[in-house]
């Protein structure tokens, strides 16, 4: 066997050495920092205050122990880092749930408010934003049984907004992009607090880029939903007269055609296709017969039509708010006609024409599991 | 060098005795067969009288050798004794090895050669089912101290005149005997140069288990390039696919070469139960593997420096308990680490009669009561412990785990998650800078070879698609091949 | 009983050299791009590996010509004293595109992970461990590449696979909106960073049965790599790439499995292992090259002094900004691609066909630029 050369042994220990005092040198930090003594936000509220920001903070040091900071700045960043003088802790973002603004941020134009979730490093891009109906510090510091309102109970209340399909959700990543795409405009739920305790979804708020600019009820909320393919599930009673029908909607498909409408503003049709089930009627005696189905679905195809008509009537035509992003279809449809519309898209929008067409089925399974009703 | 049998029956006595002075076990029989004079010499204790008496003593007294000296130990050889294992030997120093090995030497006034007879009948252990390899449908016994009866059981399941067993030494000395054991037209002409090469290099004083001539056989590395068990199936398997088996006397541990990196997951069981267990059974190895080796250093990382990574409820639990307990987490599963070592290290020594105690005081005192206390917190040790249990899964690998774990542990710990990835790099650029007598250790994984990774590492193929094709270690991918 | 030659199969190499490649994806971005259009990237990462086959070409004329000759040993023997230039050209060359990807990542731990712990000692670490591989050999450093290659697919195809489910076709902008500038541009830019040539020109004797398909697998390879990527980027993230530095990181931030959320740490290690087989791969070329120069010192010593070179230019990127500017700038860059990647391997090559023809040079020795 050869021996080693000297020079590589020499070569080796060097090495080792050095790798050591290398591993060694950082040691008077190691072991990072202990949980504990990291302020854990799970829910940021942030209101203008004067010329600067007033954040609310909840946060939890161990499952049972719920906290509620605030702190003023100038800016967000600077509020925030101002709790580790009141707390001893460093802020820790990455389990943020929700961001809650208050309206006057939102009429002040959100992207200043914004701008440290988006580029601070540790913060999500997929935390949920809401807007306060009045103050964020009102909806973060509402008790609920003798305690906080959890914060994970308020992020779960855009999820059940989804469930009934009257309300939008919004998180950071979506907000922003709906704000920067070209011909598109974003949303978010508002909410407010209740007498008794706890929060609740009340309407949605609708921008012209960062800026506020409306809202808009829940049900036109739907119609918005239903335009652009985004609602899952949901609830809708109609009338007629087979009394009052509780529906249960399943499948619901829409899409929005462009049309480029010659050499007046674009032309656009809204598809709506939906499957629902009858989940209560209000006259319990009555025998749902064909013509009472044919109408149970006359009725929910023009309500849906009415709901998106409202919904572009207020947001499009009256407040030139594109969240139906109809400029965005035609930028990515039509790239040279949205090169001629892009300057004054917003008042070409209000002029722009809506054909909605609904087609409801409401499901007889009655008669596909038993046969048809005699009579 | 000390010189040959001369035939003056008092010298070559007289070179015995010398030698073993104050060795009270050395025996000497002088005899007068018709006239001649002979000596009998052997070592109590390791041969077995009773042979002795009945197929050498017995047939001699009633010899009457011729006159001629020449003719005499071939009458003696051929016509008187009857035993097996008979030999010449005029070297002294091969005689005093022999002595020492069990074989009686017969000493014939006039005659320039001893004869050797090998009438061993010293105590070995029968064979029991090894401790450390125990197996659920594989045979039940298991190698002992004596490499002869070992060689003997490998015999009896290959019934075939290519399995050749080679027999060498080491130990300036112990003279250990050892026995290279391979199937000839199998194993690589050049792997088995190659052991036979490094056993002659060794240059130990005494080799006392086979653990000490793995050294020699291997590079330095943290993973072993030699392998080592105590089963005979598992020997005959191996020798199969073209290793190299060496036997060593005095211990019933059996090394092979090459031994590659995914055979530390391998067990007989795999190949006795139906594939598909086999298998789910393997890819549970790989995994306590994993978790064995980094789940130390990915829970302090995480906890120090990556809480982002923990679900809200499990940070906010960690949260409570690290408040509770007075040491940093990575100082307090460091302690909890050493703390375990300790334990197996004393569970493993002490007596069985002290066995339940030690239980009792690690398992109670030491867990229950630590975390009661507030001293340790329960994810720490519950990590720990989990570590531990997986380790024993894949138990061939757990002194390079004990390592790793703590290098990890401490990367870990000051560099979080990435310290456990760069420390996972570099020990899979060890492992892929090794090889065992030119074998990557890393084969067939990489370099990667599809059909050998289905065949034996990602799953067990079933055996009638392993018997059509035979797998050798020399055909690994990697392997220059000399033309 | 090792093997006497060091060498790894053409597979290896390559898929050595898609892991170098694809480490460097960590940055890509509209910024590192010249436009806001995500999806142009992938007509550009397509021209761009086009026009790298065209700066491949001399070298695998090179190999083909002088096989299994290692570039330095090639240039001496067509050059004379003047191919140890050629090593010192890529000798430097290696260490300062390295060495600035490296300062990048630096840049990146810093900015936008901020660790509590030294990302400096973190660089040193890393350099340390592929320095480790190079020194044991180009074969290590291939079959390391290997097992990483197979955790990098699986670490990114699981990120890819989660993000995939927030693609929304609105975030997608027409392609060539602007014209063809961004696409250009992009392509100059993939081009500027694919200092991978280099690698092959000088490790290309080493990796057995090279063809012309295996340099376009890895080819295609990385651009379908790439191209996941900027579909990804383009659908999941749209608008809000164009807010972040480092969008591929603000990808893997959004990555959430039920109650699994941040696996960006993960994300970041998997591309750690990625850089190491980079830095390895380069190191050994690095410590080819240093031989070529003085074909009379130890292994040790060129290994010590390609690392110390990378290092060198990894701390003058992330701490200082005149030098950032000239070595993270894409002129340089694409200089460096086609000087080492084209040019000198041209310039060796010329003179190596004529002494062929008048039959001296041209084989490869025994005693070869050892990389072990």
């Amino acid at each position: 066997m050869k021996a080693k050369p000297l020079c590589g042994k020499i070569l080796r220990r060097a090495a080792c050495i050095l790798l050591g005092a290398a591993l060694l040198l950082p040691l008077s930090g190691c072991g990072g920092r202990e949980l504990f003594e990291r302020l854990l936000i799970h829910g940021i509220g942030v209101d203008k205050d004067g010329d600067g920001v007033l954040v609310t903070v909840r946060s939890s040091a161990s499952e049972a122990q719920e906290e509620l900071f605030t702190a003023r700045g100038s800016t967000v960043l600077e509020a925030l880092g101002s709790l580790t003088l009141t707390t001893g802790r460093k802020p820790f973002y990455a389990h943020n749930y929700l961001v809650v603004f208050g309206k006057a941020c939102a009429a002040d134009g959100l992207d200043r408010y914004l701008d440290f979730f988006v580029r601070y490093y540790s913060t999500r891009p997929s935390v949920e934003l809401f807007l306060a109906e009045d103050r964020a510090q009102e909806v973060l510091s509402s008790e609920k049984e003798a305690g906080y309102l959890k914060m994970s109970e308020l992020q779960q209340l855009s999820e059940s907004g989804r469930e009934t399909g009257e309300s939008v959700g919004a998180a950071l990543l979506d907000f922003v992009n709906a704000a920067r795409r070209p011909g598109s405009d974003p949303v978010l739920p508002v909410v407010r607090t209740l007498e008794g305790g706890g929060v609740e979804i009340v309407s949605t708020a609708y921008f012209k880029g960062f800026t506020l600019q409306g809202e808009m009820p829940l049900k036109e909320t739907r119609g918005l939903l239903v335009a652009q393919d985004e609602l899952r599930t949901g609830e809708a009673v109609v009338r007629g007269d087979f009394g009052a029908a509780t529906l249960t909607l399943s499948a619901v498909d829409g899409e929005i055609a462009y049309r480029p409408g010659g050499d007046g503003p674009p032309q656009f049709t809204v598809s709506i296709r939906a499957e629902a089930d009858v989940s209560a009627v209000s006259d319990t005696q009555a025998v749902l017969n064909e013509a009472a189905y044919r109408a149970i679905e006359d009725a929910l195809e023009a309500q849906l039509k009415e709901e998106i008509e409202a919904a572009f009537a207020r947001t499009a035509r009256r407040d030139g708010c594109d969240v139906f992003g109809l400029g965005n279809t035609v930028f990515r449809e039509d790239p040279s006609r949205w090169r001629t519309l892009e300057a004054n898209w917003r008042e070409t929008l209000g002029q722009c024409g809506l054909d909605i067409q609904v087609a409801c089925e409401i499901h007889r399974l009655e008669q596909e599991i038993f046969g048809p009703a005699l009579g | 060098m000390a010189g040959t049998v001369t035939g003056d029956i008092r010298r070559d006595k007289a070179f015995f005795e010398q030698r073993f002075t104050n060795a009270m076990d050395f025996m000497l029989r002088d005899m007068d067969l018709g006239g001649v004079k002979a000596a009998l010499l052997a070592l109590d204790g390791l041969v077995s009288k009773q042979i002795i008496t009945l197929s050498i003593l017995n047939p001699l007294l009633a010899a009457r050798p011729p006159k001629d000296p020449r003719a005499r130990l071939s009458y003696i050889e051929e016509q008187v004794l009857g035993s097996m294992e008979q030999k010449r030997e005029r070297s002294l120093d091969t005689l005093l090895t022999l002595l020492m090995s069990g074989f009686a030497i017969l000493l014939v006034e006039g005659c320039g050669d001893a004869l050797v007879f090998g009438v061993q009948g010293f105590e070995t252990r029968g064979p029991e089912e090894p401790q450390n390899e125990v197996m659920q449908r594989g045979a039940k016994d298991g190698f002992t101290e004596s490499y002869q009866n070992n060689i003997a059981m490998i015999r009896r399941r290959m019934k075939t005149t290519a399995l050749k067993f080679e027999k060498a030494q080491v130990g300036s000395e112990s003279h250990t005997p050892l026995a290279l054991c391979y199937l000839e037209g199998v194993a690589s002409p050049e792997i088995v140069a190659g052991v036979r090469e490094k056993l002659r290099a060794c240059d130990l004083e005494t080799a006392l288990g086979a653990g000490y001539l793995a050294g020699y056989l291997e590079r330095r590395g943290l993973f072993s390039g030699v392998g080592q068990t105590e089963r005979p199936d598992v020997v005959c398997g191996k020798i199969a696919e073209g290793r190299v088996a060496v036997l060593v006397e005095g211990t019933p541990s059996v090394l092979l070469v090459p031994f590659l990196f995914v055979e530390n997951f391998q067990t007989m069981d795999d190949y006795l139960t139906r594939p598909f267990y086999a298998a789910f059974i393997r890819w549970l190895k790989y995994f306590a593997f994993f978790v064995s080796a980094f789940l130390p250093g990915l829970y302090v990382a995480i906890a120090a420096h990556h809480p982002e990574l923990l679900p809200e409820s499990l940070m906010l639990k960690i949260a409570g308990e690290e408040m509770r307990t007075p040491f940093p987490v990575f100082l307090e599963t460091l302690l909890l680490y050493f703390l375990y070592e300790i334990l197996r290290e004393a569970g493993l020594r002490a007596p069985k009669s002290l066995g339940s105690t030690v239980s009792i005081v690690g398992g109670l005192v030491i867990g229950e009561t630590a975390v009661e206390a507030g001293v340790v917190s329960a994810p720490s040790l519950m990590t720990v412990a989990l570590t531990a249990v997986a380790g024993y899964a894949v138990s061939r690998l757990y002194e390079p785990l004990s390592l790793l774990r703590l290098v990890f542990l401490i990367l870990g710990g000051i560099f979080g998650v990435w310290g456990v990835t760069i420390g996972l790099t570099l020990v899979l650029l060890d492992l892929s800078a090794t090889g065992s007598f030119g074998v990557p250790l890393l084969s067939p994984v990489s370099p990667f070879r599809a059909r050998l990774v289905w065949r034996d590492v990602a799953a067990r193929e079933p055996w009638k698609q392993l018997s059509k094709r035979r797998a050798r270690v020399q055909d690994m991918p990697g392997v220059e091949k000399k033309s | 009983m090792e093997t006497t030659k060091h060498t790894v199969s053409a597979r290896q190499f390559f898929v050595m050299m898609f892991v170098s490649h694809a480490a460097l994806s960590l940055f890509t971005g509209s910024r590192s791009l010249g436009g806001g259009n995500l999806l142009e990237g992938i007509f550009s990462c397509g021209l761009a590996q086009l026009v790298g086959g065209a700066v491949m070409w001399p070298i695998l004329l090179l190999q083909r010509r002088c096989p299994g000759l290692p570039l330095p040993q090639a240039a001496e023997q067509a050059l004379g004293k003047w191919g140890k230039l050629v090593s010192a050209a890529y000798l430097l060359y290696l260490a300062a595109a390295n060495g600035a990807f490296l300062g990048l990542f630096q840049i990146f731990l810093q900015d936008t992970v901020n660790p509590e712990f030294s990302a400096s000692v973190t660089i040193v670490l890393l350099l340390l461990t592929a320095a480790y591989g190079a020194w044991r050999g180009i074969e290590c450093v291939a079959r390391c590449a290997g097992v990483v290659f197979v955790l990098f697919l699986l670490g990114t195809g699981l990120v890819f696979c989660i993000t995939a489910a927030r693609f929304e076709s609105e975030n997608l902008r027409p392609v060539f909106y602007d014209g063809w500038g961004q696409t250009l541009y992009g392509a100059a830019a993939f081009l500027a960073r694919t200092s991978v040539y280099a690698d092959m020109a000088v490790l290309l004797p080493f990796a057995k049965g090279v063809r012309a398909r295996h340099f376009w697998g890895w080819a295609l390879g990385c651009w379908g790599f790439i191209a996941v990527l900027l579909l990804l980027l383009a659908g999941c993230l749209g608008p809000y790439a164009d807010t972040q530095n480092f969008p591929v990181y603000a990808l893997s931030a959004i990555t959430e499995v039920r109650s699994m959320q941040r696996l960006d740490a993960v994300f970041i290690g998997v591309w750690i292992m990625a850089l190491i087989v980079r830095m390895g791969s380069a190191m050994a070329a690095g410590r080819a090259c240093f031989a070529g120069i003085f074909p009379k010192s130890r292994p040790g010593v060129g290994l010590c002094m390609a690392a110390a070179l990378m290092l060198a230019a990894a701390f003058a990127t992330a701490e200082s900004r005149s030098a950032r500017m000239f070595l993270l700038g894409a002129g340089a860059h694409l200089a460096g691609v086609f000087l080492c990647g084209a040019a000198l391997p041209l310039a060796v090559f010329l003179p190596a066909g004529r002494q062929k023809s008048k039959g001296k040079g041209g084989a490869a020795h025994e005693s070869q630029t050892p990389l072990r």
